[in-house]
């Protein structure tokens, strides 16, 4: 139809606008209110699924040895740790005892035990002198921790028993009457953590009140910690080279520790669009990246299967276009010998800590 | 442009302006293919350099700046429609009809009368504009499909109204043909 790229050839062409269209346009152009500078940060080419926690540095703090060696009750239970897993890490020397306490206030906080591998560092801090009511929920008015100029995820906060709790005792307090605080950090840097040094400060100790950003203070004072990581860098590595399905994936190497997986697949890069709400519920749209079949758990040798055990999800690109990296914390702590199988899903689930192996791609680990 | 998109993100008031004037055009022949009148348009063009101003820091990449721009515009054009849309006795208003400012062409501006809303749009977006099927998907939230499916009727009803036009020229030149040999 000729006329018809010709009348689109001349719609094209024309740029005429109505004088008073224009006049109003250009007037509103004119107009414009000053803006200052947005600095939010740029979106790269990796993806978080955990948000991070504030990280400065601040000044020193003093400390003073003490305390038994034992395991923090928290990681303990939040990792559901054998006794042999405790063993064996202890053995690895994945995990430290710190047992760095400070005093102000006649609150003590010990910075009590690390988990650390290539790319997962579990802190714990015990809290002893501060007496929470039932119901109440504790919180520094601020933490500031530094682990390097790195690229981090982290996560912290109170330790919360669910299983705890009566009824003079509110679940932040544990049996001894003490509180936990944990730090989680990540990094896709292999081996960022090991043998890097880590400060972490608290400030002033409250209650939350729910209402305003700050809690209500019960206990003034700073507690600062410096020491340096220790960790395992001994982790299994499986050369897999499996196809998933009809996805176009395929996953080349996974790296498996008690505590992350790192995962790498082929997977051509390819670009779409995805829209988001800004703070106003506008809609915004913005370029992001197909995903390969993403990492759902393991099946373990005994036939368990385990889903929904990664948390502080990182994907994304490397500087190869081609390959694609997947890298995880676990939680709870998974025994790699005992892993039978790789899972993956075949969909994206509404709910990841449940899934039918009919929609997991299955891919074995051989020793 | 992406260097003006680039001071623009800045907040460069002054790159954003020029870079907002240099849409005008394509601004204005979108809106017209959903708004009925010119005062509608203006109205819809304020208010996305208003907007585009305000939220040019949430732009993701410096290239995408036409697409982000025509989705704003498009969702204001939506806004102005819900808002002149009304019922009188019981019937709603049937679509008025194309009005002929901003396009040199009568026979264009006929042809585009016959065309429903949502088959001018992507005419427009896809012929005039220049944007592809995918990225027109994306500013009218459609799937691909449904986006090549409309261009295709479109066509075909442009096709079918040029063909009957010209029918009906010809029909018309044989009668006076025929009354003249009388």
């Amino acid at each position: 139809m000729n006329r018809f790229e010709d009348m689109m050839e001349h719609l094209r062409n024309d740029t005429d606008i109505p004088e008073q269209v224009w006049t109003r346009y250009t007037e509103t152009l004119s107009g414009l209110p000053d803006r200052k500078p947005d600095t939010s940060s740029h979106r790269g080419l990796r993806k978080h699924l955990w948000p991070a926690a504030a990280a400065a540095v601040l000044a020193l703090g003093t400390v003073s040895a003490g305390a038994a060696i034992r395991w923090s009750h928290g990681l303990e239970k939040r990792l559901q740790v054998s006794s042999q897993q405790q063993q064996e890490m202890e053995a690895d020397h994945m995990t430290a005892f710190v047992n760095q306490a400070v005093t102000q206030n006649n609150v003590t906080i010990t910075a009590r035990q690390s988990i650390v591998d290539n790319y997962t560092a579990y802190l714990s801090f015990e809290i002893e002198g501060f007496s929470l009511k039932e119901g109440q929920v504790p919180e520094f008015s601020q933490v500031d921790f530094f682990a390097g100029d790195g690229n981090l995820s982290c996560s912290a906060g109170f330790y919360f028993d669910e299983t705890a709790g009566s009824e003079n005792h509110s679940s932040y307090t544990l049996e001894d009457g003490t509180l936990e605080y944990h730090v989680i950090m990540r990094s896709n840097e292999k081996g960022y953590f090991i043998g890097n040094s880590i400060h972490v400060e608290f400030h002033d100790l409250g209650i939350y009140t729910g209402k305003t950003t700050a809690p209500a203070v019960q206990t003034e004072g700073t507690w600062s910690f410096d020491w340096t990581l220790t960790g395992c860098d001994s982790i299994k590595t499986y050369s897999l080279q499996a196809s998933l399905g009809d996805s176009n994936a395929t996953v080349l190497e996974a790296e498996i520790s008690p505590i992350s997986i790192a995962l790498s697949y082929d997977f051509p890069y390819q670009e779409k669009m995805e829209s988001s709400l800004d703070e106003n519920g506008e809609e915004t749209f913005y370029r992001t990246f197909q995903d390969p079949p993403r990492f759902a758990g393991v099946r373990m040798k005994d036939g368990t299967v385990c889903t929904g055990i990664s948390i502080m999800a990182s994907m994304g690109y490397a500087e190869d276009p081609g390959v694609y990296l997947y890298s995880a914390a676990f939680k709870p702590a998974i025994e790699v010998n005992q892993v039978e199988s790789l899972l993956f899903y075949r969909n994206s689930p509404e709910n990841e800590s449940s899934c039918d192996e009919e929609n997991l791609y299955v891919v074995p680990l051989e020793e | 442009m992406n260097l003006l998109v680039k001071k623009a993100r800045k907040h460069d008031k002054a790159a954003f302006q020029q870079l907002m004037q240099q849409e005008g055009s394509s601004m204005y022949k979108i809106a017209r293919a959903i708004l009925k009148n010119d005062e509608d348009v203006a109205d819809a063009m304020q208010e996305t350099a208003l907007t585009c101003w305000e939220k040019i820091h949430t732009l993701k990449k410096d290239k995408y700046f036409k697409t982000w721009m025509v989705r704003i515009l498009i969702n204001n054009c939506n806004a102005i429609c819900r808002q002149r849309t009304r019922t009188v006795s019981g019937e709603t208003i049937p679509e008025a009809s194309f009005q002929e400012t901003g396009y040199a062409s009568v026979e264009w501006t006929d042809f585009l009368n016959g065309l429903e809303e949502k088959y001018r749009v992507v005419i427009i977006l896809y012929y005039v504009e220049g944007f592809k099927t995918r990225e027109i998907a994306d500013i009218l939230q459609l799937n691909e499909n449904t986006v090549r499916g409309r261009l295709a009727t479109a066509r075909c009803k442009l096709e079918t109204q040029y063909r009957d036009q010209h029918r009906q020229a010809t029909t018309k030149d044989h009668s006076v043909t025929i009354q003249a040999e009388r």
